[in-house]
C-alpha cells in the first residue's frame, strides 16, 4: 500500500538540501568549533574549566547576569501585564492601535533604543534637565549603572512578555467571570481569583522567555551599563577579542548555552501543556 | 488592517463577548498608558534630537542629515547593510522556503533532526552563534569578507523564513498538490506551479522580515565583519561606544522611519503572525 501511494507522499529531501547545507556549515560547524576549543587546547579541558570556575571576573559576571536577568524579567512581566489586560479589553479598532503601539518598539533597532536612553538618562539628559528646571537640584546619576541597564532591557523585552500573557487572557472563558460577579464577588476579587490565576501560564511563559533573552544580552549592558554591570555576552566578547583566550570564551558560552537551553525546554513544555 | 486582525485571531475574536468595564480597569488602563508611553519614548526622543544641533533646540535644521550624507563612513555602512540584508534575506528565502515545504509535506528519514538543525539558531543566544562564526572565520581566513557575513546572516534569518512559510503552507489545501501528483507532475513542478502561487504572500512577508533581521543584526556582524564590510549597526555601536557624535540621532530617526515603513508593509502584505516571532535581536 505505501508503494502505490508513494508518489503522493514524496520524499522532498532534496528541497531541504540547501537549508541543511547552510545550517550545517554556518551553525553546526561553528558550534563544533566552540566544543573543540573547550577541550582541545594545550591546557586541556579540565584546567580550562578550573580556570574559568575560579576566575573572580567570571564569578562576578555570572552573578550579574543572573541578577540582572531575573530583575529584568520580573519587571518586564509587571509592566507587560497591565498592557496585555488593557489590550484584551479593547474593541476591534482600539485593539489594533494598542497592538501597533506594542509592535512598533518590537521592530525598532536595539541600538536606536540604547542611544535614546543615553539621551534620556544621561547626566545632561532629558530627565535631569527637567528635574533641574523643576527643583534646581544637581540631578540624578542614572547612567552607566544597573538602573540604566534595566531600563534599556525592560523596554526591549516588554513586547515579548505581552504576547504570551495576552494569549492566556484571551483563552479564558468569560462565563466564569460572569458567574463570580453574579455570586457577588467584588471586581477586585473577580480579577484576583479568576482572571489573574487563570493567566498564570502566560505569565510564566513570558517570564521565562524574557529570562532566556536577557541572559544573552550584549548591546544594552555594554552601552548603558558601567564596568560593574558586564554580562556573560560582554565577557565572551572580551575574552575573544581582547584577551584572546578562546578556550575561556568557549567555556563561558557553553555555560550560557546550557542555561538558556534548559529554560527554553521548560518554556516549550509549558506551552505544549497549556497551549498558552 | 484586516490582516492584523487575522494575525491574532484568538485575542481579537472574543472581544464582543466581554462585558462593559468598571472601576479596577481604570487603574490598569492608567498603568497601561504609562507603559505605552515608556515603549514609544525612545522613538519619540530621537526624532526631535535629530533636527537639532548639539542637543539644543534653539535652531532646528537638517544639518545632522546633511553631515551623514557627506560622510563616506556613514553612507558606506548604510550601503553595506542594505547589500548584506538584501543578499542574506534572498538566500534565506531561496533555501528556507523549499525547506519549509519539505518539512511540511515531505516524508524522509531524519526529518525531525533536519528540522531541528534548521530551527535551532532561534533558541541559541546570538552571542554563542557569533562566537562560533568568529572561530569559523578565523580558522578559514574569511573574517571580514562579505561572503561569510552574508551567509551567516542567511543562516540566522532562515528559521524565521521557515516559520512564516510553514504558517502559510498550513493555510492552503494539500489536496490540490495531491491532484497534481496524481496527474503525474514532478515535485518541482508541483512546488513551482501549485504551491508557490498560493503562498507568495507569506514568502514576500518572510523576505521582508529576513531583511529586517539582517539589517538590524549587530552581534554577529560585530564579531565577523571587517573594515571593508562594516554594517550600519556595527558602525552605530562603535560610534555610541567611543565617539557618541550627534549624527547618531539622525541615523536613529532614519532607522525608526525605516522600521515603521517595513512594519506597515508587512501588515499590508499580511501573512504575519507577530506572536510567532520570538526574535532575540539584542
Amino acid at each position: 500500500m505505501p508503494r502505490r501511494n508513494a508518489h503522493l507522499q514524496p520524499s522532498l529531501l532534496i528541497f531541504a538540501a540547501a537549508a541543511l547545507v547552510l545550517s550545517t556549515v554556518f551553525f553546526v560547524v561553528p558550534m563544533g568549533f566552540i566544543a573543540s576549543y573547550v577541550g582541545n587546547t594545550e591546557k586541556g579541558a579540565l584546567a580550562g574549566l578550573i580556570g574559568v570556575a575560579t576566575s573572580r571576573l567570571v564569578r562576578v559576571v555570572f552573578t550579574n547576569t543572573v541578577e540582572i536577568s531575573v530583575c529584568a524579567a520580573a519587571l518586564t512581566v509587571a509592566l507587560a501585564y497591565p498592557v496585555a489586560l488593557h489590550i484584551s479589553r479593547q474593541k476591534a479598532r482600539g485593539k489594533i492601535i494598542c497592538l501597533a503601539l506594542v509592535l512598533m518598539p518590537f521592530w525598532t533597532s536595539i541600538l536606536v533604543k540604547s542611544y535614546a536612553f543615553l539621551i534620556i538618562l544621561g547626566d545632561h539628559g532629558l530627565v535631569n534637565t527637567i528635574l533641574h528646571a523643576l527643583t534646581g537640584g544637581s540631578g540624578l546619576n542614572m547612567m552607566f549603572n544597573r538602573f540604566a541597564v534595566l531600563v534599556g532591557m525592560t523596554n526591549f523585552l516588554v513586547p515579548y512578555a505581552v504576547f504570551p500573557i495576552l494569549a492566556s487572557l484571551a483563552a479564558q472563558n468569560p462565563q466564569v467571570q460572569r458567574a463570580a460577579e453574579i455570586m457577588g464577588a467584588s471586581p477586585l476579587r473577580t480579577f484576583w481569583s479568576i482572571t489573574f490565576i487563570q493567566s498564570m501560564p502566560g505569565i510564566l511563559a513570558g517570564l521565562l522567555m524574557c529570562l532566556v533573552i536577557s541572559m544573552g544580552f550584549f548591546v544594552t549592558p555594554s552601552l548603558l551599563g558601567g564596568r560593574k554591570d558586564m554580562m556573560m555576552a560582554n565577557v565572551i566578547d572580551m575574552y575573544t577579542r581582547e584577551i584572546l583566550d578562546w578556550q575561556s570564551a568557549s567555556i563561558i558560552s557553553l555555560l550560557l548555552l546550557i542555561f538558556s537551553g534548559t529554560l527554553s525546554a521548560i518554556i516549550l513544555k509549558i506551552q505544549s501543556r497549556t497551549g498558552a | 488592517m484586516a490582516t492584523l486582525q487575522a494575525a491574532l485571531p484568538d485575542t481579537l475574536r472574543d472581544s464582543r463577548r466581554r462585558r462593559p468595564r468598571r472601576r479596577i480597569p481604570l487603574f490598569s488602563t492608567l498603568a497601561a498608558c504609562i507603559v505605552y508611553f515608556y515603549l514609544i519614548l525612545p522613538s519619540l526622543t530621537v526624532i526631535p534630537i535629530s533636527f537639532s544641533e548639539n542637543y539644543s533646540f534653539s535652531n532646528l535644521s537638517f544639518a545632522l542629515y546633511r553631515r551623514i550624507l557627506e560622510s563616506s563612513t556613514w553612507t558606506s555602512s548604510i550601503g553595506h547593510s542594505a547589500l548584506v540584508a538584501t543578499m542574506a534575506s534572498s538566500i534565506a528565502v531561496l533555501a528556507g522556503m523549499p525547506a519549509a515545504y519539505a518539512f511540511s509535506r515531505g516524508r524522509f528519514r531524519g526529518k525531525a533532526v533536519a528540522q531541528m538543525v534548521v530551527m535551532c539558531p532561534l533558541f541559541v543566544p546570538v552571542i554563542v552563534i557569533a562566537l562560533g562564526l568568529y572561530f569559523l572565520g578565523a580558522r578559514s581566513g574569511t573574517l571580514g569578507t562579505l561572503a561569510i557575513l552574508v551567509l551567516s546572516h542567511s543562516m540566522y534569518a532562515m528559521p524565521f523564513v521557515v516559520v512564516m512559510v510553514l504558517s502559510g503552507l498550513r493555510q492552503i489545501n494539500p489536496s490540490l498538490e495531491q491532484a497534481a501528483y496524481v496527474m503525474g507532475a514532478s515535485s518541482l513542478r508541483v512546488f513551482l506551479q501549485v504551491v508557490l502561487p498560493q503562498i507568495r504572500i507569506s514568502v514576500l512577508a518572510s523576505w521582508l522580515f529576513g531583511f529586517l533581521v539582517s539589517f538590524d543584526e549587530v552581534v554577529i556582524a560585530w564579531f565577523i565583519s571587517g573594515p571593508a564590510t562594516q554594517t550600519l549597526p556595527v558602525r552605530m555601536y562603535s560610534n555610541i561606544m567611543w565617539d557618541n557624535t550627534p549624527e547618531i540621532a539622525a541615523v536613529s530617526t532614519l532607522l525608526t522611519l525605516f522600521s515603521f515603513i517595513l512594519c506597515m508593509a508587512m501588515i499590508k502584505v499580511g501573512g504575519v503572525n507577530s506572536a510567532h516571532m520570538p526574535t532575540a535581536r539584542n
